[in-house]
């Protein structure tokens, strides 16, 4: 049975909720593809997203994940939201607006594209003299 | 409804013969574009006409291209790919992006861009 897209990436952001890390990661094919910054090389395969995941854990603690809007057309799934992210180093929320573009192969996530504004998550300093 | 794509393609279309009176006629009276969500949205069509003009004088060679669009509802989101040479200092900018729009009664009511605004030169770390 075709799972629905959007019932599909909920499921994956429940187990990043519940910090389930090989959970999240079966909802990705093995040659996955995440370009977590446009302007940067995508991760590639799940050895790479499992360190990038625990780097990213280090470093912030998503307290949000909401999806609001959302269309799919095809393999592909576009999507709407807002993330608030703790960030340890700097202790403070930071609240990102993004769009993702989803790319499924069957009920899996083969790529993953995130779209925001990087200088939202500049150090303070750098912000203020930006 | 279905079809919000095409409101997007008479954009696109009137963007490359910058027409103007074309492209506002597109938009609602009230409308909302935010052309980079983070900052400070551009409110009715007044604000999209001097955007137009402040836009086309900067920007020469425009490339702008859709790769994906999906519609729900009055909802179009559509993932795609800007480019232009800025004239005041003869540089390339290029931007990924994803955008929405709100169509109400086969115009545009909310448009929101989402992009890097200043990405750095390449050489970013594999993974943060």
């Amino acid at each position: 049975m075709t799972v629905k897209k959007l019932d599909a990436l909920n499921h994956l952001i429940d187990c990043w909720r519940r910090r389930s890390v090989e959970e999240f990661l079966d909802c990705f094919t093995d040659d996955l593809e995440y370009y977590w910054h446009l302007g940067s090389p995508p991760l590639k395969g799940k050895a790479k997203m499992r360190k990038f995941l625990a780097n990213y854990g280090g470093a912030y603690d998503q307290r949000r994940w909401e999806i609001f809007n959302w269309a799919e057309n095809g393999d592909v799934l576009l999507v709407e939201g807002v993330e608030e992210l703790w960030d340890n180093k700097y202790q403070r929320l930071i609240t990102n607006l993004f769009m993702q573009a989803i790319e499924f192969r069957g009920d899996k996530v083969a790529k993953l594209r995130d779209y925001y504004e990087p200088a939202n998550m500049k150090p303070p300093a750098q912000q203020a003299s930006a | 409804m279905s079809g919000l794509i095409e409101v997007l393609n008479k954009l696109q279309a009137a963007n490359v013969r910058r027409d103007k009176a074309a492209i506002l006629a597109l938009v609602t009276p009230d409308v909302e574009y935010h052309f980079h969500v983070g900052t400070k949205p551009l409110v009715g069509v007044e604000g999209i006409s001097k955007f137009l003009d402040r836009y086309w004088a900067m920007a020469s060679e425009l490339v702008w291209r859709i790769d994906h669009h999906a519609e729900n509802g009055d909802k179009l989101l559509v993932e795609g790919y800007e480019e232009f040479v800025d004239t005041n200092t003869g540089k390339k900018v290029a931007h990924p992006y994803m955008g929405i729009f709100e169509i109400r009664d086969g115009k545009i009511a909310k448009w929101r861009d989402y992009f890097e605004k200043d990405p750095p030169p390449p050489a970013a770390p594999a993974a943060r």
